[in-house]
């Protein structure tokens, strides 16, 4: 019985150690380009500066890893099953389900964001503090980005989330 | 009775008229005549608004790692965390953390994506073309300085070089690395002109001397 319970013990250990996620996976994760539907998506140098700056100041566990990563898989899969390449071309459902993806991160995770009124905000962990905002062009309620390339955001990375959503082309405010 | 409300109308659109090119010719007068005038008190202003407003982020105690040349704390989004100035050019500014059009309304700002002074990598800060921020950005020359007096230390930077280029063409011109440390200042152009330009001022400077560090 001991032996059955040691080894019970041990599987479950060693099940636990190699799916759990460490912070370095996590962020190549968010940084690797995916081609979903004929298009590429990948986080841009200034998205993946936020994302390592965010990963090395806030501890993000292994779980909250492992949940993000699996929220990430999810809004590959409904772009997928779309057979669209943009998040523009989604219909409202699947746009609904990406953005209740991130709805599900903050509820459920250290990562706190919000998309609101036109923005989406990063938060400090712990804190009302914002680590990172970015303007999301409401269309008719709904997230439109100004830069293809960025559907990214939705798209793949989910994650830290507001952070690789980013979005908007860059400086072009001036 | 119709008669004498269209006079009536006729009557308040010549006062209207007279009014409006009346104001017209004030306001071209008072920019023409007062422009000088005008900037510096806007530049009066700005100064005692980067004096009240320097400290915020102070404790925060935002420091530079110089081992892992990285920050140890950086500043909350939308915060101010440096003042930048530009002598040759007559430029002083406060510099938020963040970029975003709701952040340029109030003074500088620093791509939120790119790196910090002291990190090694490409520094990104744009401002509006105007008097306030970066309207006399082209006054600068190559061999100015721009100093960055950050909440953590003074950092000075010698301007190498400048372009004027497409406002389509800055994702690939201002590319965010860390493998030299290089500040981008840049704004829209033609300066000190209203409405959406299509085209950027890019000054790009190197990092000279040791940093003054507090």
């Amino acid at each position: 019985m001991k032996k059955i319970m040691f080894f019970l013990v041990a599987l479950f250990i060693g099940v636990v150690s190699v799916s759990a996620m460490t912070e370095s996976e996590l962020e190549a994760k968010l940084t690797k380009s995916y081609t979903i539907n004929g298009s590429t998506f990948k986080a841009t140098d200034s998205q993946k500066v936020l994302i390592k700056r965010y990963l090395d100041q806030y501890e993000v566990s292994s779980s909250d890893a492992d949940y993000i990563s699996g929220k990430i898989d999810e809004a590959k899969n409904i772009l997928q099953a779309s057979g669209k390449g943009s998040f523009y071309d989604l219909s409202r459902a699947d746009k609904d389900k990406i953005i209740a993806l991130c709805a599900d991160v903050s509820s459920n995770t250290s990562v706190k964001v919000t998309i609101n009124k036109g923005k989406l905000v990063v938060y400090v962990p712990g804190s009302n503090d914002v680590f990172y905002s970015t303007p999301i062009n409401p269309v008719n309620g709904d997230i439109a980005q100004t830069n293809d390339n960025l559907t990214v955001a939705i798209a793949g990375l989910v994650s830290v989330l507001g952070i690789a959503i980013a979005v908007r082309k860059i400086r072009a405010n001036a | 009775m119709p008669n004498i409300i269209i006079r009536k109308s006729k009557v308040i659109v010549k006062q209207l008229a007279i009014a409006f090119f009346f104001t017209a010719f004030l306001v071209f007068l008072t920019l023409t005549l007062g422009k000088n005038k005008i900037n510096k008190a806007i530049n009066l202003v700005n100064n005692f608004a980067i004096i009240e407003n320097i400290g915020s982020n102070q404790d925060k105690k935002i420091q530079i790692n110089k081992v892992t040349k990285r920050l140890v704390s950086y500043p909350n989004f939308g915060d101010i965390w440096a003042k930048i100035e530009i002598p040759s050019a007559n430029i002083e500014a406060n510099v938020y953390h963040g970029d975003t059009l709701d952040l340029l309304k109030y003074g500088v700002g620093h791509h939120a994506g790119s790196y910090f002074p002291g990190e090694g990598g490409t520094i990104l800060i744009a401002g509006h073309n105007s008097s306030r921020d970066f309207g006399r950005l082209p006054q600068a020359k190559i061999g100015d300085i721009i100093k960055i007096k950050a909440v953590y230390g003074t950092y000075n930077y010698r301007i190498d070089e400048y372009e004027i280029i497409e406002a389509k063409a800055l994702n690939e011109k201002l590319e965010i690395n860390d493998k030299k440390e290089i500040l981008m200042v840049y704004t829209c152009y033609p300066v000190d002109t209203l409405g959406y330009k299509s085209k950027r001022y890019v000054v790009y400077a190197s990092l000279v001397g040791d940093p003054n560090e507090e």
